[in-house]
This record gives structure tokens, sequence and C-alpha cells, in this order.
């Protein structure tokens, strides 16, 4: 409070007003500090770091690893081992080198003799001896620990207790317990009783008195919110979820925002008074390194006398950078290594693209999923025949939220960045009605069974229910253990094939839409705008072939927290089956047909549509609806699925070798309840292609890379490159940043080590006995077995087979683009169509060849 | 066809792992302990008893559970080998404490497992709250360990053999004050083992070790203490101080347990609680005398809560779901109605068998009648329907079975502790315990701030 204008008694509460606005609205920026993290059961890949995407990249990552206590980059030791697997080639090194030196001319400028800039920073990266900084679990201070246990019952979902005064709010409830809490007194000496004892009942009042009592300055506020907002980022990311993306249901009875959080923090940081902890970063002396490079070369400590000071300058200058950044030369190595192996084959591709394709239709046509894991599939898939891949976002461009059968909540089956248009219920499948209810009768026991053991598990009828369900146990322990793939076949037997007899409708059926089109979950327009959207964003043509199956795609794991990451994000952390049947009946119905003809989309009469889903895990396509498959198209069904199974087989192999086990293995660790790797997900992300599948089928892409289809030739005004690069390619820039920061610090980016994590709340894992909330991806998803990096840090290059002016005028047109690119979140190339070259974008200029 | 790779792109494969070999340094110790376990059961130092034989067997089952569970676990860890080892170590240990025939040898055993245990703990060795997890726990088995030390001196000085057969066999005719106090020290022994207030912490700290770990922790580990004091029946009943105070620490971590389940919102801690609350009752069942349905309790549980550890990290639920807890729990007349029945079934079999095992009877049936109430409430119609519902019957029909099978092998005390009316009654304190915290689970009742703030600092390790 500024006490100078205290004498003048009416300005008071006028100067109060003004600073209680000045701060709220700095509350409001600190609060984007922190990423909003999806809850476990539809995990969404975020980028932790998206508060921080208005920086430059290089700047960003240093101050938010600062901020979170994090490694701004995976240690040298780490590199270099990525380097000698030849994740890094030679010469994008030596390019990096220079570029980080300033250019040819500085990098090569002799120093002494025989000595150059360049020769010192490549031994600083590659030869000196270094540190192996691993990432460190993160401790709380004792204070925020309890804070941190104190959240997690704030916000569970399924506690038998709740905490009292939940529905007062998060920090009206919490800072009363709190007070009473012993672990709080214990802590807490006099002053901080007092401070505890008297906090204010308004949130904004405590922020207040907190700034004022540290001394913080109007200009220090923001800096010192941000502390606040990411002094928990875990639970205050889990917090910006709910403010921002959740839905109001989810807080129901028990309200929260993050200026609360805020305030508890600093509550508790008056309470408890622990002295600043000094993070420790391991600091190596400047003038040591200097010696250690001299010496390294042979040459005295004392031999830079003779330099003249520019030469002097630049040895200091190499000797103090730190990890931070000689990391950012070996992630700009590893991108450039990627992208000089790809680029050229991608220009050569694009130059054979103008000669005449082949006119023949297609066996059949499949479209997939955009996400990396397609990539393998298809691949071996268009050897089986003469059959064609699309890659399309995985929702199949259906903004619906799906109402299922069962008891369960409605899902969001679509892009995280849209917001469902329709509620499409599940029903029992056309022709399949008895089987439906069978299913549902069987699925409604087992839920009885469940509430019977959740009922009497607790309390004095426990004892009793754990001697009871003992013998169960054993049983059921040694089955999933001795044999999994047994267990889960009778599982799955048991249950019933719940995703082939219950089916979204979009009531476009006959006997639905005859009851008027108020029954319809879809208007028929809309559906035909669906419909035809997929035509235009992907380039695929009118003339379709006799089959085209629409494939989403699931993972296959069980006892897994993490089971949502490896499902499709597109369909909002779900299998994107429902999403695939539900286009599919909509392509398939005359109606739609019709219209897509007047739109100028005459699609042939014998093209059936069909349902599909990739089940990543075990590389198996399962097709639905398949009794719904007109009798002429059997033959063509038999093939398909024939094509289906030796492309599987192929996929799975290539993916066994990347994961160090047997094909074999694969398919028992998807059953398996102690299996920590089911698969890779999407690690080693790298590329994301937008252009003609002609421009990559060539490419063994290593399940590196997205690849969206598009033909520039058949979107004039640039709508279709517009929609992709506003949305799937912001999905894939976060998928990317996530397993990118994830990798560089699992501890504090990433969810650390499977084992021993702990479910908390029945939607997120803390690591051991509690703490916060973990964010990202588990250590196992990314790193082998050996410990080594399987994803190598690499900010994804977005490749684009279109005009130069049409993508840059999309860049410069949309912010949410523009940020990324300007800014170096993503490395944007466009291969020039006419001209069959690959333009990079630097800094608002196109450089051609950018490797 | 014109296909290339991109070299630097790719991730190379697995590097070639070096072969191992089979045995190194470090298996030494596992190995030594198996040949003494050998030479053990050679030289005629092992016996097989009800309690040992139960234990023994509920180890191996649940160590080779874990350790094929481990193999694809813990795949990716670097101290996978050390697991393994002071696993085996573990299990060798266990079965030779549950096989002596020597009450020396039984402590040793003993001694060995809670280091090994400790050991396990602290898997996470670069982990500071590993550390202190393995030193919690070191701390607190050696204070159970001395007081085992100390009862194992006076009893074979007593007695005037370390045999346990002999020192069982003079237990009723030795000296009732030392033979209180070694029983006093064996009930200590047993609550550190069993993780009974105020020895809960170092269970609540274990969290901090990996999902194997903990499975074998609450299996096979803990249960120790109730075997052990099975083993040693005699003494316990000559010291009918010890036996009340065995049966008072009993309740009240049931009680405690119960209530500190409640409030923590980990899957993990709730199961950790849960342990404590079971505990207390295996150890108030053994104090009450009825030995063979303690050590049913004490394998079945154990199975049971291996199984619930190993299969936690698939506890995520759908979505948030508000109000969901109610549709879990039992509405309002139900619990005070189960209740009520039960009494009247439990006065009924008072009065019908002066002898019965009124409480763990009584429980059982509280919980089929709960279980049908959920069964009912909702109700299916159709055979599933009925199998469901069937379900409680049959598991309680089993679980009678094997009750009975359990009692042919092992006698109860000859002098109960309690008359039937106190142990009536204490069955009418848990029930009612247990229609508040069903009132609590469906939201009918709150907690006042201070006292949930109490309760969940006690459910929660300092930080």
């Amino acid at each position: 409070m500024n006490i100078a204008t205290g004498n003048l008694v009416a300005q008071i509460p006028a100067s109060l007003a003004d600073e209680r606005a000045a701060l709220t609205a700095q509350i409001a920026l600190a609060a984007q500090t922190v990423a909003p993290l999806w809850p476990l059961n539809s995990a969404i890949a975020v980028n932790p770091l998206s508060g921080f995407e208005d920086l430059a990249f290089e700047d960003a990552v240093p101050q938010a690893a600062a901020l979170f206590g994090a490694r701004a980059s995976l240690s040298l030791v780490q590199w270099r081992q990525l380097m000698n697997e030849g994740r890094i080639d030679y010469v994008a090194m030596r390019k990096a080198v220079v570029d980080a030196l300033g250019g040819l001319d500085e990098a090569f400028a002799s120093l002494g003799p025989d000595l150059n800039a360049y020769n010192l920073l490549v031994a600083r990266l590659t030869e000196l001896p270094a540190d192996d900084t691993p990432a460190v679990r993160r401790e709380l201070s004792p204070g925020l620990a309890v804070l941190a246990r104190w959240l997690a019952a704030f916000f569970d979902r399924k506690a038998t207790l709740q905490v009292p005064g939940r529905e007062r709010g998060l920090y009206a409830c919490l800072s009363q317990v709190l007070r009473f809490d012993p672990a709080m007194q214990k802590l807490a000496d006099g002053t901080g009783a007092a401070w505890l004892a008297k906090a204010p009942s308004d949130p904004v009042e405590m922020l207040l008195l907190a700034a004022q009592r540290d001394g913080v300055g109007p200009d220090a506020r923001l800096a010192w919110l941000r502390r606040l907002a990411a002094a928990l980022p875990g639970w205050a990311s889990h917090l910006r979820w709910r403010e921002d993306h959740a839905g109001p249901e989810a807080s129901l009875g028990a309200p929260a925002s993050m200026t609360e959080l805020m305030a508890l923090v600093a509550l508790v940081e008056g309470a408890v008074r622990t002295g600043p902890k000094a993070v420790e970063t391991p600091q190596t002396d400047p003038a040591a390194l200097e010696a250690a490079l001299l010496a390294h070369f042979g040459l005295p400590a004392d031999a830079t006398r003779t330099w003249d000071a520019k030469a002097q300058a630049k040895l200091r200058q190499i000797a103090a950078l730190d990890d931070a950044r000689l990391g950012l030369i070996f992630q700009e190595a590893a991108e450039a290594s990627f992208l000089s192996a790809l680029a050229p084959q991608l220009e050569g591709a694009s130059a054979r693209l103008t000669a005449p394709q082949s006119a023949l239709r297609p066996d059949a046509q499949l479209v997939f999923c955009i996400d990396v894991r397609s990539e393998p599939m298809r691949r071996a898939l268009e050897r089986q025949g003469r059959i064609e891949t699309f890659g399309y976002a995985g929702f199949f461009g259906l903004p619906i939220a799906l109402d299922p059968a069962c008891s369960a909540p409605q899902r969001n089956q679509l892009p995280v960045l849209l917001s469902p248009a329709h509620v499409v219920t599940e029903r029992p499948a056309k022709g399949r009605e008895a089987e439906a209810d069978a299913v549902l009768a069987r699925q409604a026991a087992l839920l009885d069974a469940q509430a019977m053991l959740d009922a009497t598990k607790g309390g004095a009828t426990g004892f009793a229910t754990a001697e009871a369900a003992g013998p169960l146990a054993a049983v059921a322990m040694l089955a999933r253990t001795l044999a999994p793939r047994l267990t889960d076949a009778l599982h799955q037997r048991l249950v019933g094939a719940r995703k082939q007899v219950l089916a979204p409708v979009a009531c476009n059926d006959h006997d639905h839409s005859a009851h008027a089109d108020g029954g319809s979950a879809i208007p028929l327009d809309q559906r035909i705008a669906y419909a035809r959207g997929m035509f235009t964003l992907t380039g695929l043509s009118p003339e379709t072939g006799r089959l085209v199956a629409l494939v989403g795609h699931g993972g296959c794991t069980t006892n897994n927290a993490f089971a949502a990451s490896l499902d499709c994000g597109a369909c909002g952390g779900h299998p994107g089956g429902p999403n695939a049947r539900l286009m599919a009946s909509i392509l398939n119905d005359p109606a739609v047909r019709d219209g897509l003809a007047q739109q100028g989309v005459p699609l042939p009469a014998d093209t059936w549509f069909l349902a599909a889903q990739h089940d990543t895990t075990r590389d198996a396509v399962e097709i639905f609806d398949r009794h719904l498959v007109p009798a002429s198209h059997a033959a063509d069904l038999a093939r398909l699925e024939e094509a289906l199974e030796r492309a599987g087989q192929i996929a799975r192999k290539e993916r066994a070798a990347r994961l160090g086990r047997s094909a074999d293995d694969l398919l028992t660790g998807a059953a398996h309840w102690a299996e920590v790797r089911p698969e890779w997900g999407l690690s080693g992300n790298a590329a994301f292609v937008v252009g003609p599948r002609a421009l990559t089928s060539e490419i063994d892409l290593g399940g590196q890379a997205f690849l969206h289809s598009y033909d520039w030739k058949k979107d004039e005004d640039g709508s279709a490159l517009t929609g992709i690069m506003t949305a799937p390619m912001i999905v894939a820039q976060w998928i990317n940043c996530q397993y990118l920061f994830s990798t560089i610090d699992n501890e504090v980016f990433g969810a650390g080590d499977k084992t021993t994590q702990n479910v908390v709340g029945g939607f997120g894992v803390v690591q051991g006995s509690g703490g916060d909330l973990c964010v990202g991806l588990p250590r196992q998803s990314l790193f082998r077995d050996d410990g080594v990096p399987y994803h190598t840090p690499r900010r994804l290059a977005v490749i684009i087979e279109a005009p130069l002016q049409r993508v840059q005028d999309i860049v410069l047109r949309h912010d949410a683009v523009g940020r990324l690119v300007e800014n170096g979140w993503i490395n944007l190339i466009v291969i020039d169509p006419w001209k069959h070259k690959a333009h990079h974008w630097v800094r608002g200029e196109w450089t051609a060849r950018p490797c | 066809m014109n296909q290339l790779t991109i070299s630097a792109g790719l991730a190379a494969p697995m590097p070639h792992q070096p072969a191992r070999p089979v045995l190194s340094a470090a298996d030494l110790p596992v190995a030594a302990l198996g040949l003494l376990l050998a030479g053990a059961i050679a030289t005629g130092h092992a016996v097989v008893s009800a309690p040992g034989a139960a234990l023994s067997s509920l180890s191996v089952l649940v160590t080779g559970v874990v350790l094929v569970f481990s193999r694809r676990q813990l795949r990716a860890d670097p101290r996978a080998r050390s697991f393994t080892r002071l696993a085996l170590g573990l299990a060798i240990a266990t079965i030779l404490m549950a096989l002596a025939a020597d009450i020396l040898l039984l402590v040793a055993a003993w001694i060995v497992g809670g280091r090994l245990m400790a050991g396990l703990i602290g898997h996470v060795g670069d982990w500071r709250e590993a550390r202190l997890a393995a030193r919690r726990a070191n701390l607190s088995f050696a204070a159970g360990d001395l007081a085992l030390v100390a009862a194992a001196l006076l009893l074979a000085v007593g007695a005037g053999s370390s045999n346990l057969a002999a020192i069982t066999a003079a237990a009723p005719t030795l000296d009732p004050t030392m033979m209180t106090a070694a029983a006093v020290l064996l009930v200590i022994a047993a609550m550190a083992r069993c993780a009974l207030p105020p020895f809960s912490a170092w269970l609540m700290r274990s969290l901090a070790a990996p999902t194997p770990v903990s499975a074998l922790l609450h299996a096979g580990f803990v249960n120790a203490g109730g075997f052990l004091l099975i083993s040693l029946a005699p003494v316990l009943e000559a010291a009918p101080i010890a036996r009340a105070m065995l049966f008072t620490v009993g309740v009240v971590a049931a009680l405690f347990g119960s209530a500190i389940m409640l409030v923590r919102v980990d899957v993990k801690g709730s199961l950790a609680a849960s342990t404590v609350a079971q505990m207390g009752f295996m150890l108030l069942t053994v104090g009450l005398g009825a030995y063979a349905a303690a050590l049913w309790h004490m394998v079945a549980h154990g199975v049971f809560k291996a199984w619930l550890f190993l299969g936690s990290a698939g506890t995520i639920v759908p979505a948030a779901t508000s109000g969901n807890n109610a549709a879990k729990m039992l509405a309002k007349p139900w619990p005070a109605l189960v209740a009520l029945m039960t009494i009247i079934a439990a006065l009924a079999l008072m009065q019908a068998d002066r002898n019965a095992a009124i409480l763990p009877l009584g429980l059982a049936f509280a919980a089929m009648l709960a279980a049908l109430g959920v069964a009912l409430k909702g109700a299916r119609r159709g055979p599933l329907g009925l199998l469901v519902f069937a379900a409680p019957f049959l598991l309680i029909g089993f679980n009678i079975a094997a009750l009975a099978l359990v009692s042919a092998y092992q006698a109860n005390a000859a002098i109960p502790l309690i008359p039937d009316y106190a142990q009536f009654g204490l069955l009418s304190l848990l029930l009612a315990g247990w229609v508040w915290q069903q009132g609590i689970a469906s939201g009918e009742l709150t907690l006042p701030p201070a006292l949930f703030a109490r309760l969940f600092h006690a459910g929660h390790p300092a930080p």
C-alpha cells in the first residue's frame, strides 16, 4: 500500500481499490504460468511450458526451468550418449556449433596456434569431462508438503470422507482446516501461528497482506505471484484444467480458483518460515573451465596472455556457456540431423509427384489418424496390394460428446481445442440388439459385484470382506501373473464384445429419421458438412475405391494409470472407434451421399465406408459393423482383412525391435498387469508432414512423424491448410513439447518412475505417499531400460508442401500459429511445389536449404 | 523400391545386454540363508506347525507372484537384481522363522527378515523419502527386535531350554511374573511388526517403495506378528494381563486404521491404513483366543492385500462424478437395519452355543447382509443377477469351510479372554462404528473441521 497518500483519509479506500484491481489483474496473468493438466482418465498431452510461448524457445526454457526447479536440458553426458548412438550426425553438429558461434568467420578465426573457437566449443560439448547432473526427485518444503496433501483431499473425486466445508471454496475450506492441522501447528513458530490464525477470509486480501509483509513492491508483484502459482505446479495445473477446460460438474460442490491457490501458498509460506531453499545448480567455475579447456589442447593456463582481447573474450564466452545453452546446441544438431536426412528425400518425392499418377482404382482406401503410430502400419499396409492410405485427425472432424449406453459419464470425443457441438448416444448396434442387451446385463452385474466390494471393504465389515475375498484374490493374482493372455481372453469373453455391439448413433438410420429430424443428434446439413470436410482437408479424391475404411485408434493395456495417454489425443484421450463408426455411418447414408453430390463431391455408388480401430499396442485392426457390409463387398473385405493381418505382423515386428522385445511379448505385455511399457506411445515424434502421401510413401519414417494428408492444388483459398495449421498442428506441437520436456527433466516436467507412483483422487498420480501431483509422462514411457532416453528431445518439424505465400499468409494472420513459428517452438519447413525446394522459416525470412 | 532409412533420426535399437554371471558376490548372503534353512530342516531344527505352515505358504505364494510380476514391472530399474535378492532372502527368512523349532533361530530369522524389509523399503536409495522410510522402519523394527530378544531370553532361561515345544509346554508352570513380562514383550514385538499404533508410522511411510515391495510387505511380512503370538499362545494364556493388553491395542488399531482409511485419498495410503486396521483385528482375535480365525484372517487378508497393491495402478476412475459416492454406499435405513439384524443373530448364537466366536461370525454376517443390500439395490433380473446375489453366500460359505479346516489343525485357547456378553458388546461397538462410517461415506454425516484435521494428520506421516 502506498503510505505516502495515507494522510488523506478519503483517498485510502480509492488507492486500496486500485491496488486490489492491479493485483487482481496480475493474478490473472500469473495464473497462466502453469499449463492446464487433464486428469488421467482423459489424458491430453499439453506443453508444460505453454505459459511461456510468448518468449523465444531459447529464453523460455531456462526461465521456466529456474521457476519450476528443473533442468533446462539433458545433461551433457546424456547428449553425448545420443550422439555416440548416431542420433546426431557430425555434419549437423558442426553446423549447430558454427551457428552458435555466430558464423563461419567467428568460428574458425584463429585464436592461437591451431586453436579456434570451433575447436574450443566442440571440446566443451563432446570431450571435456562433464558432470552427469541427473534429474532429481523434487522435494517440497514441509509447509508445502502439508498443503499438497490437503489439496489432494480437496480435489479428490472418490474418497469416502470429504473435507468439511468443501462447498465454501478452496481458500475458505483449507485455510480453516490448516489452522487445526497439528502438523501445521508444529511447523509454525509464534509469528507463523498468529499469521495462520489471523488470515483474512478473502484470498485477494490475503495476497495483499502477504505482499506487504514480504515487502513486495508493485513492480515485483508479477514475478512474486508467478512464483506462488508455480510453488505446487502439479496441483496448480489441475486447477487450471478445472477452471478453463472442465465442465461445471467437475467443480460441483468444491469451487476453486487460482487466486485461492496462490493465497493458500502465501498463507503457508507466511506460517512456516523456511529460508529460501538454495537451488543446487552445480556451478562450475568459468576460470577453472578456461584452464581445463586450455589444458585439453595442451596449452598452459597462462597461454592466453599473448592472445588479443577478442580471442580472450571468445574463450571466456565459451567457458561461461551453461548446460542449458550447450544442451540447446545438441538439440539443434539433433533436429538438423533429422531434417537433413528427410528434406532431400521429400524434395525428390515432390519432384516425382508432377509425373502422371496411376489412374487405377485402388482396392481399398484407409483413412488413419495423423498419430505417429499410424505411420509404420500404413507403410506396411500399402505394400500389401493396391491400397492407399490417408492421414486425418482421428476424430474424423466430428465435434461430439459420447453418452455411453451404461451408466458411465458422458465423454468428449474431440480435440480439447474444440467444444462438443453434439451429444451422441450409444445404442445397441443395428442387428445386434440381443447381444447388446446381454453385454449390458453382464456389465451391470460386474458393476454390482464391484459395488458390493466397495460398500463392504471399509470399516468393521472390511475384516470379513478381506477374508471372503482372499481366496478369489489368490486365484485372480495367479491368473493375471502366470497366464495374462488367457486371463484377458476369459475376461473379454465374460464382458462381451462391448465395442462391437454398441454403436454411437447419429440417427441416420431410417427408423429414426422417420420420427422427424428433431430426433437427430446431428442435423442432415451438418452431417453433409462433416463428410465433405474429410474430402477437402485430406485431398481425398471423390473417385473412391470400393472400400474406404476409417480407422480410429486406441492402446491396449491393463493396470496402467497412463492408459489414456496411449489412446487418441484427437478424441480427447479416448479410443477413436466411436468417431470412425459414426463417420462411416454418415458416409454410407444415402441422404448424405445425395447432399455430397449436390455439393460437387459425387461418390461412386459402389463405395462402402467401413469403420475400424487400430490397436496400437498389438497392431491389430478391429473392423466394426461387419454385418452391415453388403454381400457384394464381402470379397473386398476379406482381401482387406488379410492385408491388415499381414501388415499388422510387419508393423508389430518393427515396433518390437524398437522396444527390444519379441513381437509375441508385445501381445503378452498388452494383457499383463505388471507391464510398465506396453508400447512407446508417441515417443520419438519429430515431424508433422502436411502433404499427399506420395510425398512420404517411399520413406521409412520409423514412427516419428505425424502425417496429415493435404493437396494444395485442391485448396485454392487455403482454408483447408488454415484448418490444419490451427488445429492438428497445434495438437501435434503440444504432444511434441510434452514428450520433449518430460524427457529433459522427468522428475519435474514428467511423472517419474511408474513403480513408485500412487494413484490419488482417482484422476492423477503422486510419487510415494504424497506431494505435488505428477504432470507429464512417466519415465518408462520415454527412457529405455538402460536409462538412455529413447525419445530424442527435438522440436517439432512442421513440413508442408504448399506455395510459400499461402503458408506465410496463414502464419502472419493467425497469432496462435505465428507465435509458435516466430518464437521457435516449432521448425516450419515449406516445400515449394513448383521448384521442389525446402525452405525454412527463420525469424520472418525463408531460408533455402534448411539444413 | 527406393526405401531409405534416416539413420540419424531413427532411435538406435536396444544395446546388447552384456551377459551377467548367474551368481555374483552379492548373491552369497541369500545363498547362505538358503543353506541355513536347508540345514535347519536337515538337522531337525525345523518343525511344521499350523501357524508356521500358514505363514510359509502365504510367503511362498506371494513371493512367487511378486517375483514374476517384478520381472516385468522392474524391467527398467537398475536395482532390480537387488530387489530380487532381498525378496528371495526375505522369503527364506520368513520360512525359516515359520518352521524354526528353536526360539533363538526364530528370533534370528525374525531380525534378519526385518532388516531385509527395511532394505526393500529403502529400494530407491537416492530419494530422501525412501531413505527416511527405511530409517523409520529400521527404528521400529529395532524396538520390536529388542522386545523379542528379551522375551526369548526370559522364556529360554525360565523353561531351561530354547526349544519352542519345551517352552510352550512349560509355560503354564513357570513363574507368573516372568511369564507376564515375557508375554508383554512378545505383544510389543508383534505390535511393532504389525504396525499397530504407536508403530504405524513406518508402514504409512513405506509407500516410498515400489509397488512389488508393498505387496510383499502387506502380505507375509506384517502378518508375522500374528504368527509369533499364535506360536507362543501358551505364554500369552499364562499372562491374562498381556492378553488383555493385546486385545485392547487390537481394538484401538482396528478403529484407528478404519478411521484414517477414510481420510486417505491416495490408493496406496488407504490400503496401508486398512492394513493397520486389519492387523488390529487379527491381533484382537488372537487376544480373544480364537487362534484358528486369526490364522485364516492372516492368510486371506495377506493375499487380498497383495492383490490390491499389485493392481493399484488401475484405479483411475472414468470421470468427475460428484455424488457418485452415495450411489456406491448403502442408503440410510440399510446400515442400521444390517446392524440390527446382526445383533439379533448374535444374540441367537449366544443362546445356542455358549462358546462361539461371536465377533468374527457376527462381522461376517454383517458383511454378507451389507453386500446383499447393495445387490438388492441394483437388483437385476436374470441368471446373472442371481449369481451376483448368490456370491456373498458362496464366499461366506467357502470362508466357513476354510475356517473349519484351519480349526482342525489349530486349537483355540482353552479359556476365552472375555465372556460372551463382552464379545457381544464389542460387536455392537464395531457395528455402531460401521453404521456411522456408512453415514459419513454416503455424505449424510460430516465431521467438524477440527476433528477432521486431527484425523487427517494422524493418517499422514510428518512432513
